[in-house]
C-alpha cells in the first residue's frame, strides 16, 4: 500500500498544486501547502486507518477536494511545516502574470479563468484534469447534470471572452 | 444572427478552446515543476509524520519511522554539503588570485588616488582649462590631456579595488555557508540511527555512505538495490544486531570530512 501511496505522490503532487492554483486560484506557495496538507492527511490516514484508506474510490478528486478545502480554510492557527521556499507565481489577485514567467497566451487563459465563479473555477479545474461529470459531481457534492450545466455555461464564456481577448492583443501596437 | 468579420471573431471554436486551455495547463504545470521540489515534500510529510510517533501512539517502535526520516535527512543534507564544497573550492581559487602582487598594485594605486598629486593635477586640468578657454593655447592643451589620463586611469584602479572588496566578500560567504553546513552535518552525523525492525525498502537510497553508523538488526528491511552493499558493509555489534561500517571503517562523523 505505501508503494501505491508513493506512486500517487509522484503522480499527482504537481497536478494537485496546479488543481489548487486554478480552483482557488492560489499563489503557489499557498497551493503547495495545501497540497502538502492533503497529502500528509492521506500519508495518515493510510497508516493509521488503512481499511478507511483503501475504501476510497477516487484517491485523485479525494487529494484535489482535501486540498482545495484546506486552501480556503479561513485563516487561523496552522500546523505547517515550513519548507524549503521556492519561487513564486505572482499571487492571483494580481491583475497580469508576470510576462517572463507565461506566454502571453497562457497569461490570457488563466486571466480568463479568473473571471469565473468559484464553483465554475472548480468544475473546469476538475476537467481539464481528466475527471468525468459523474466523478466531479461526486466530488463536489453537485448533480452530474448541475456539472455539465457549469461546463456549458463556463465554456460559453470563456470563447467570448478569449476571443476578445484575442482581437485586443492583435490590435495592440508592436 | 448577425454576420462577423472572419477577422473578428466573436466566439472561439471548441476545438480553439481546449487548444488554448491545454497549453496553459501545461505551461502552469512546467513552472510548477521547475519550483517545487518533489523530495522536500516528501520528506516534510514524513518529517511530521515521525512528530506524531513521537508524541506516542502505543504498538509502534518510535524508532522505525524516525530512522527512515533522519535517513533521507542525512541525503539531503549530504548533497547539499558536497555543493557547498565545490563553492569553498571556488573560493578558495578567489582567494589565491586576491592573494598575488595584483593586490598590492591596488593597494598602491588606492594611496596614490588618495595622494595630493592627484589633487594637484586635477587643480592644474581646472585651472589649465580655464586658462585654454580663455587664451587658447596650444600648448596648454598639451599639458591637459596628460592630467586628465592619469585622473582617468587612476578612476579605473579604484573601480577595480571596489569588485576585488566584493569578491572579497562573497569568498567570506561562501566560507560562513559551508561551516554552518559543517556544523550541522557534524551534529546530524554524531547522532546514532537505530533502524532495528524498521522497512526501509521504499527508501531511495543509492550510496552507502548515507547510512553509515546506522544500527540494525535481522528485522531491518533493506532496499533492494543496496541490502547486499549494507550488509557486506556491517559489522556484527551484537548477537543479531549490526551497525553500518564505512568500508574503510570511517567514524560516522567523518563523512563531514573537510
Amino acid at each position: 500500500m505505501r508503494a501505491a501511496w508513493l506512486d500517487l505522490y509522484d503522480a499527482e503532487l504537481y497536478p494537485v498544486i496546479r488543481f489548487v492554483m486554478k480552483s482557488g486560484p492560489a499563489s503557489l506557495e499557498d497551493a503547495r501547502d495545501a497540497a502538502h496538507e492533503a497529502f500528509l492527511e492521506s500519508w495518515r490516514l493510510m497508516t493509521t486507518r488503512p481499511g478507511d484508506w483503501a475504501a476510497i474510490r477516487n484517491p485523485r478528486a479525494w487529494l484535489r477536494t482535501v486540498a482545495l478545502r484546506r486552501f480556503r480554510r479561513p485563516p487561523g492557527l496552522r500546523n505547517r511545516p515550513m519548507l524549503d521556499t521556492c519561487a513564486d507565481l505572482p499571487d492571483a489577485s494580481a491583475s497580469s502574470l508576470d510576462p517572463g514567467e507565461f506566454t502571453a497566451q497562457a497569461q490570457m487563459v488563466l486571466a480568463a479563468l479568473r473571471q469565473l465563479d468559484l464553483e465554475a473555477r472548480e468544475v473546469m479545474a476538475y476537467l481539464t484534469d481528466g475527471f468525468p461529470a459523474a466523478a466531479i459531481g461526486e466530488a463536489m457534492g453537485i448533480t452530474e447534470q448541475r456539472v455539465r450545466d457549469v461546463i456549458r455555461r463556463a465554456r460559453a464564456y470563456l470563447k467570448r471572452w478569449l476571443a476578445a481577448a484575442l482581437v485586443d492583443e492583435r490590435r495592440q501596437p508592436r | 444572427m448577425t454576420t462577423s468579420d472572419p477577422a473578428d471573431h466573436t466566439e472561439l471554436t471548441d476545438d480553439r478552446l481546449d487548444s488554448l486551455l491545454r497549453h496553459a495547463d501545461d505551461e502552469l504545470l512546467h513552472r510548477i515543476q521547475a519550483a517545487v521540489d518533489p523530495a522536500i515534500t516528501l520528506t516534510a510529510v514524513m518529517d511530521t509524520n515521525a512528530v506524531i510517533v513521537e508524541q506516542g501512539r502505543p504498538g509502534e517502535p518510535a524508532h522505525a519511522e524516525q530512522a527512515a526520516v533522519l535517513i533521507m535527512r542525512r541525503g539531503v543534507l549530504i548533497q547539499i554539503s558536497r555543493s557547498l564544497d565545490r563553492a569553498l573550492d571556488r573560493a578558495g581559487d578567489l582567494a589565491r588570485v586576491l592573494a598575488d602582487d595584483r593586490v598590492g598594485d591596488l593597494d598602491r594605486a588606492l594611496n596614490r588616488a588618495l595622494d595630493l598629486d592627484l589633487n594637484r593635477a586635477l587643480n592644474r586640468a581646472l585651472d589649465l582649462d580655464r586658462d585654454l578657454a580663455l587664451a587658447r593655447a596650444r600648448t596648454r592643451v598639451r599639458l591637459l590631456i596628460p592630467a586628465l589620463n592619469r585622473a582617468r586611469a587612476l578612476a579605473r584602479d579604484l573601480d577595480r579595488a571596489r569588485d576585488f572588496v566584493l569578491a572579497l566578500d562573497r569568498a567570506r560567504d561562501f566560507v560562513l555557508a559551508l561551516n554552518r553546513a559543517r556544523d550541522l552535518a557534524r551534529d546530524l552525523a554524531e547522532r546514532e540511527i537505530i533502524a532495528s525492525g524498521a522497512d526501509l525498502s521504499l527508501l531511495a537510497i543509492d550510496d552507502v555512505e548515507i547510512v553509515v553508523g546506522v544500527v540494525w538488526d535481522d528485522e531491518t528491511t533493506w532496499p533492494p538495490g543496496i541490502a547486499d552493499h549494507v550488509r557486506a558493509a556491517s559489522q556484527e555489534i551484537r548477537p543479531g544486531v549490526y551497525r553500518v561500517g564505512g568500508g574503510s571503517e570511517r567514524d560516522p562523523a567523518e563523512y563531514a570530512r573537510y
